[in-house]
């Protein structure tokens, strides 16, 4: 499955739009944002909005697969933790807590050596970074990365306190969400009216119209 | 015989059965020569095709605990599916391997006299990777098909199961293709939809375009004994099967990948 079936299986009605877009020449996900929206309206029998907010959405799904691709590694740094940590005794050195074999159960010499090759040194790139994409190139399984980013984001927060307000959004904040690799709006209300509320298009009554 | 495929997963309720006899009868639309073979003691895909095997009837479990012929069990099912039933006696099959030489192999010599006759076998296997049905099928297939529901745990379930069968194939030497498609998909739901991103970052070429949407009409088919194809042409189920079918007639001619998860 590529870019272009996913988005349609995410956004319309999977294999419909995606013979039509693939009717249409239009191979990739590239190339369908390139696509003005009058003509994709025209190949999907859908109106102009429906055509922008698919366009919109294709955009999005652009965005969210570059950030898990390889080129993407670097990433904006999140803002540093202001919980204080345990002070564990493999830290001698002030500044972000280094990755260190036995220092969170299960995270052993070859692990931190794979997380090393991929620029994850700190406890805090491990909480924050952990996910498919960093599982798939360290050949750590996903649940043990899992692990051991909830074990890091332990070491980071502290030990739990009674949480305020402020804390409790703190934590949120550093949440670890694998398939939401980009924080998500919640899309106005003049894009969800009506998205759904496809009818059959003139002609083809075998179909459910591009959205489903 | 174009191709034969699997259809695996080491957990039940993934919809292994419903994709197996809806894919069936979408190829048997198209006028492709399907011949299903229920692998599954639970014999849930012959029930779904309303077949019932009567005292003297022949079933998969004659075939490969008393080396009759499978021509003579094979049955014709709604939609143009001919079938090879199973019943509960299939699950001998397990105790009788450990005093049969290559029991692995049984089925793949039971298919040989048919290859002709058919364009397409396809395989329902029980829930489990690592009986001797599994492996019956998996050795006699060219395509392992992997269904993973897109539900909580899918993609780690999947991951496991692909590792298994990567073991399989090394263990038995034998080389398959691993496909995967997704099932039970509500592309409403926002955690499905996350599911298909990590399924589909997971496995990339490997994964089928067709995702097969959850759907009353698929229950409603098989309680009804028939393939959705018969029960209601136009539904949407009906085309997410026809789009899968389109696919699986794409791989005949596409080459044998090395069965490896990576």
């Amino acid at each position: 499955m590529d870019g272009l079936a996913l988005l349609c299986n995410l956004h319309a009605d999977g294999p419909v739009t995606l013979k039509r877009l693939r009717l249409a020449r239009v191979a990739s996900l590239a190339e369908l944002e390139r696509t003005p929206p009058e003509r994709l309206a025209g190949w999907l029998h859908a109106s102009l909005p429906q055509a922008r907010a698919f366009l919109e959405e294709a955009r999005k799904l652009g965005r969210r697969l570059a950030e898990a691709s390889p080129a993407s590694v670097a990433r904006p740094v999140a803002p540093e933790p202001r919980a204080v940590l345990p002070a564990p005794a493999a830290e001698p050195e002030a500044g972000p807590p280094r990755l260190a074999p036995g220092l969170l159960p299960g995270l052993d010499e070859v692990a931190c050596a794979r997380l090393e090759r991929q620029n994850v040194r700190t406890l805090q790139a491990l909480s924050e970074r952990a996910g498919l994409d960093l599982a798939r190139r360290t050949g750590i399984p996903y649940s043990t990365l899992l692990a051991l980013a909830r074990g890091a984001r332990k070491l980071v927060t502290g030990p739990v306190r009674p949480a305020s307000a402020a804390a409790a959004a703190l934590r949120s904040e550093y949440e670890l969400q694998p398939f939401l690799a980009i924080p998500r709006r919640a899309p106005p209300e003049t894009e969800l009216a009506g998205s759904d509320a496809f009818t059959l298009p003139p002609g083809e009554p075998e179909s459910a119209g591009p959205f489903g | 015989m174009k191709t034969t495929l699997a259809f695996v997963n080491q957990k039940g309720g993934c919809g292994k059965t419903t994709t197996a006899v809806n894919l069936a009868g979408a190829l048997a639309a198209r006028g492709e020569r399907v011949l299903l073979i229920d692998l599954d003691p639970q014999a849930h895909a012959t029930l779904a095709l309303s077949v019932a095997v009567a005292a003297g009837e022949l079933s998969v479990a004659d075939v490969l605990l008393r080396d009759a012929p499978l021509r003579a069990a094979v049955r014709a099912g709604p939609g143009g599916i001919a079938l090879v039933p199973a019943t509960l006696e299939l699950s001998e099959l397990e105790e009788a391997a450990a005093r049969t030489l290559h029991p692995e192999r049984l089925l793949t010599a039971a298919l040989a006299p048919l290859a002709e006759d058919f364009d397409h076998v396809l395989i329902d296997c029980p829930p489990r990777a690592d009986g001797v049905l599994t492996a019956n099928a998996l050795r006699a297939s060219r395509v392992a098909v992997l269904v993973v529901e897109m539900g909580a745990f899918a993609l780690q379930g999947a991951i496991r199961a692909l590792a298994v069968f990567d073991e399989l194939a090394a263990d038995m030497d034998a080389r398959f293709d691993v496909r995967v498609v997704g099932t039970l998909y509500d592309r409403r739901a926002e955690l499905a939809r996350d599911l298909l991103i990590g399924t589909q970052a997971r496995f990339a070429e490997r994964l089928f375009d067709t995702v097969i949407h959850q759907s009353a009409r698929l229950r409603e088919a098989a309680a009804s004994g028939v393939p959705v194809q018969v029960l209601d042409p136009q539904c949407r189920a009906a085309r997410d099967f026809e789009a899968l079918a389109e696919e699986v007639l794409g791989l005949v001619e596409a080459p044998v990948l090395a069965a490896t998860a990576s």
